[in-house]
């Protein structure tokens, strides 16, 4: 009994953990700000393909994102077919970056609790793909958008070194309502 | 009627796959609107299990509403009144005289503010905690939601978030208004929000002053002045301070407000027009609270609170003796609640609750330094403090599943238990489906409960007001359908629908004043009492059309009708037809936005249990305010906006209780010209 209280205790005593949005609002919100990059009509033609590289220890996360995905009423986005591809991350650049190549996106989409944030950096940089982030911390570690909450209501987060790595063009009336990292 | 139908056909048309790209959504809607009030957490209107309207801060600002009422009484399915002693708000058709808004519950940013003594409250005047220029939204829940809320959610929800610490900065409103050819009002509100060291709080103050207007009033029991004009007796002083405080998952709120008015009307038989009858409500509460995201799938909530609300009316009558008759009433209350939501799974959810409440309840009605009728039966006057405390415990449980993406099914079940009226399982059923891209249909079956207050039960003055011990509470059951289209994301039509039953409607009544050894004569061998009447069946729809095509226009507009079948309860009051509608427009120019908001309340009767030689009915009546905001453009944050209150300055009535016998009804506000000054910084 005393175990029990002493849990619950140290649980309400830990510090408060970061409120991200759930996937059905993010991942709609964060495609709706790559539709505000100014050089988004120049990043290709043809369906706007979202790859969301997984590890083994994610098939939880990836299948709460793809329900949400798989919800979002909208098909399109500026005018080119959207779809989401799960790509098995195999832990190798090479490889990762290969089986990326077969689906040619146009962003990634990275899950919470990713060890590979590393390569997915190097990867978005070299083709110039948008990275959306589940977790609004991840955004503010090296993802272009995340989604956090504030008085319950979501709050896009924009990394303006990403953007600016990926060369994306924000118009500041997105930057004013939009929480930025630097 | 083909016009129309082309039209929407043609919009649908029109549509063609538009709303599937994301690039035409609408950032401000993906960002904006989640809904707090239907579930007690945070979710999209548009899934939300039950019949709601919510007006932003964006139209709040754009009309230049004043007082809570003022907003209401646009809100489609809504009507307002004013008694000159409360405002009070009709849902469905319904609001029963004299209830001093004991049925509609109104929580300010999650706290409920309505006391359980239950004489003399509104919450949705000038007694409000909190001035206009704090809130954020105002979401109205319409129809019981006792099942969630607990008892005075009876006919609805006024849930007011205000904009605490997220609008960083401060704001400075003043506003003066002129009417019947004169200076008649005016008004003072602060808002202040920032962010030091991880805490962020904000602080709200507001002022009010009206002189109020002078009316012709036909009472004919007491001498009036001579050419029938009751002056300077309809005042009104009101001043409130609202405070948050908020730090990693802790909360501290606190609000205060002082309500003061004269009574035009001369209620109880007072002296018409002296300027020493006047009313007073107080009304003050503490919270603080905490909440924590304890694990991915656990949030806990817990809060306590302090309440205190107080009333005082002085009553003048012809001496002796000199001074005039005084009316107390406390109530003091601690609340306390712990809810935890889990949510194992993405599409489930539980939300369990409990929570305690202690009131301690006093009324007294007596003159100063006169005995009561207890100490002295041949001579006394006035009766002694009737103490009445009570316990109430509301546990509820709810839960939440979604099924094949689309469907979302809510069940709830609520315990309340009440320590002088007995418990009530009151259920809940809901199913919200996402029938396709543009359509959301809802279902909602909900029960409702609700005691009788320690005022109906229990009140006594010797004069006019006889209790009734043997009240027993009002029951409820209510079925709600909502149809949503939205054929562009800009414009959604939607159409509504419900019935509602309602058992043992608690409403007072004249009866034969107690010990009388003859058969009553005249008024003076009546009294008062609170009683439950039979059965009322109400049944109603409504079509409404919510648009945002900017700059060019935005608002929205329904049209609702309801039917009744009272069964010996009191009809008055009630309304079949309304028409509710507000929008504005910035197409002028970019700096001006013109906004017109209207409304028609359809005939209503006047009260049987006064009847006089004055109509048993009081007219429909077509009412429109206009308004002009313009942002200056050379001075950032400064805005100044014109408004005409009953633009065509058109003669309406609302029907009165008995307590203003023998008035049965009392004109609405003529014409009023009002100037607000903003600026934000």
């Amino acid at each position: 009994m005393h175990l029990r209280w002493a849990t619950v205790v140290a649980l309400l005593a830990m510090p408060a953990l970061a409120q991200d949005a759930p996937p059905s609002v993010s991942v709609l919100l964060m495609l709706k700000l790559v539709t505000y990059d100014q050089a988004l009509a120049t990043r290709g033609t043809g369906d706007f393909v979202v790859a969301i590289p997984y590890e083994k220890s994610q098939t939880k996360a990836l299948d709460e994102v793809l329900l949400a995905a798989k919800g979002l009423p909208q098909t399109r986005i500026a005018s080119r077919a959207l779809r989401f591809v799960s790509v098995s991350d195999p832990g190798d650049d090479a490889k990762l970056a290969k089986a990326l190549d077969e689906e040619a996106p146009a962003a990634l989409l990275v899950l919470p609790g990713s060890s590979r944030t590393a390569a997915y950096t190097r990867l978005a940089r070299e083709k110039k793909l948008y990275t959306l982030a589940v977790s609004a911390a991840d955004a503010e570690l090296f993802a272009l958008f995340g989604v956090t909450t504030k008085d319950g209501k979501p709050l896009p987060v924009v990394n303006l070194a990403a953007a600016r790595e990926l060369g994306v063009q924000l118009p500041s009336s997105v930057l004013k309502i939009s929480k930025t990292v630097q | 009627m083909l016009l129309p139908t082309v039209v929407l056909l043609a919009l649908s048309a029109l549509d063609g796959g538009a709303e599937q790209d994301i690039a035409n959504l609408d950032l401000e809607s993906l960002l904006d609107t989640p809904i707090a009030a239907v579930s007690r957490a945070e979710e999209k209107s548009s899934d939300a299990p039950g019949d709601i309207f919510v007006v932003s801060r964006e139209d709040l600002e754009r009309h230049g509403f004043r007082s809570l009422d003022e907003v209401l009484r646009y809100v489609p399915g809504l009507f307002a009144d004013d008694d000159r002693l409360y405002e009070g708000v009709g849902i469905h058709g319904l609001h029963l005289l004299g209830d001093n808004n004991t049925r509609i519950l109104v929580l300010l940013d999650g706290h409920p503010l309505n006391n359980q003594v239950g004489t003399g409250q509104s919450y949705l005047g000038r007694d409000l905690p909190v001035a206009m220029s704090a809130l954020e939204r105002v979401e109205v829940i319409r129809g019981p939601v006792g099942g969630i809320y607990g008892p005075t959610a009876y006919f609805g929800v006024v849930n007011l978030v205000t904009r605490g610490a997220a609008q960083q900065g401060g704001e400075v409103l003043a506003s003066g208004e002129v009417a019947q050819n004169r200076p008649n009002a005016g008004e003072l509100a602060l808002h202040y929000g920032r962010e030091v060291g991880g805490v962020r709080f904000a602080l709200h103050g507001g002022f009010y002053r009206s002189r109020g207007f002078d009316s012709a009033l036909p009472i004919t029991d007491r001498p009036i002045p001579a050419d029938g004009i009751i002056r300077d007796a309809d005042w009104r002083q009101a001043w409130n301070v609202y405070g948050t405080a908020e730090w990693n998952g802790l909360w501290l709120r606190s609000g205060f407000s002082d309500r003061r008015r004269g009574l035009p009307t001369a209620p109880y038989s007072v002296i018409p027009g002296d300027l020493r009858t006047d009313v007073v409500n107080t009304t003050f509460f503490s919270e603080v609270g905490y909440q924590r995201q304890v694990t991915d799938w656990a949030h806990l909530q817990a809060r306590l609170s302090y309440d205190d609300f107080g009333y005082r009316d002085d009553l003048a009558y012809p001496p002796p003796p000199p001074t005039p008759f005084l009316d107390l009433a406390s109530d003091r209350w601690v609340s306390g609640e712990v809810r935890a939501t889990f949510t194992p799974r993405i599409d489930h959810k539980d939300v369990l609750g409990v929570q305690v409440e202690q009131h301690w309840t006093r009324q007294h009605s007596f003159y100063e330094g006169v005995p009561s009728m207890t100490q002295d039966p041949v001579n006394g006057v006035g009766v002694d403090p009737i103490v009445v405390n009570f316990t109430t415990v509301n546990v509820s449980a709810l839960v939440e599943q979604k099924l094949f993406e689309r469907l979302k099914l809510q069940a709830g079940l609520t315990l309340f238990a009440h320590s002088l009226y007995g418990a009530r399982l009151t259920p809940k059923l809901s199913v919200v489906w996402n029938a396709g891209e543009h359509d959301v249909i809802k279902a909602v079956y909900t029960e409702g409960f609700r005691p009788p207050t320690a005022f109906e039960a229990y009140f006594a003055d010797g004069l006019d007001f006889v209790p009734n011990p043997e009240l027993r509470a009002e029951g409820a059951r209510a079925i709600q359908g909502v149809w949503e289209h939205r054929f562009l994301p800009q414009l959604a039509f939607t159409l509504r629908g419900h019935a509602d039953h309602f058992e043992g409607l608690i409403a007072p009544r004249t009866v034969p004043a107690p010990g009388l050894d003859h058969e009553p004569m005249g008024p003076e061998d009546y009294r008062q009492q609170y009683a439950n009447t039979a059965a009322v069946n109400v049944a109603g729809g409504e079509a409404g059309l919510t648009a945002a095509f900017e700059p060019w226009i935005r608002g929205w507009a329904g049209v609702s009708v309801q039917g009744a079948d009272f069964q010996g309860a009191p009809t008055s009051n009630f309304a079949p037809w309304l028409f509710n509608a507000a929008v504005s427009t910035r197409a002028v120019h970019p700096s001006l936005t013109v906004a017109a908001r209207a409304t028609y309340v359809d005939r209503r009767t006047v009260d049987l249990a006064a009847t006089t030689t004055e109509p048993a009915t009081v007219e429909p009546y077509f009412w429109v305010d206009f308004s002009v905001l313009w942002e200056v453009p050379w001075v950032k944050g400064l805005a100044a906006q014109g408004t005409l209150v009953n633009l065509f300055d058109v003669v309406a009535f609302d029907p009165l209780v008995a307590d203003h016998a023998p008035l049965t009804r009392l004109q609405k506000t003529p014409r009023e010209a009002r100037l607000t000054l903003r600026y934000s910084f």
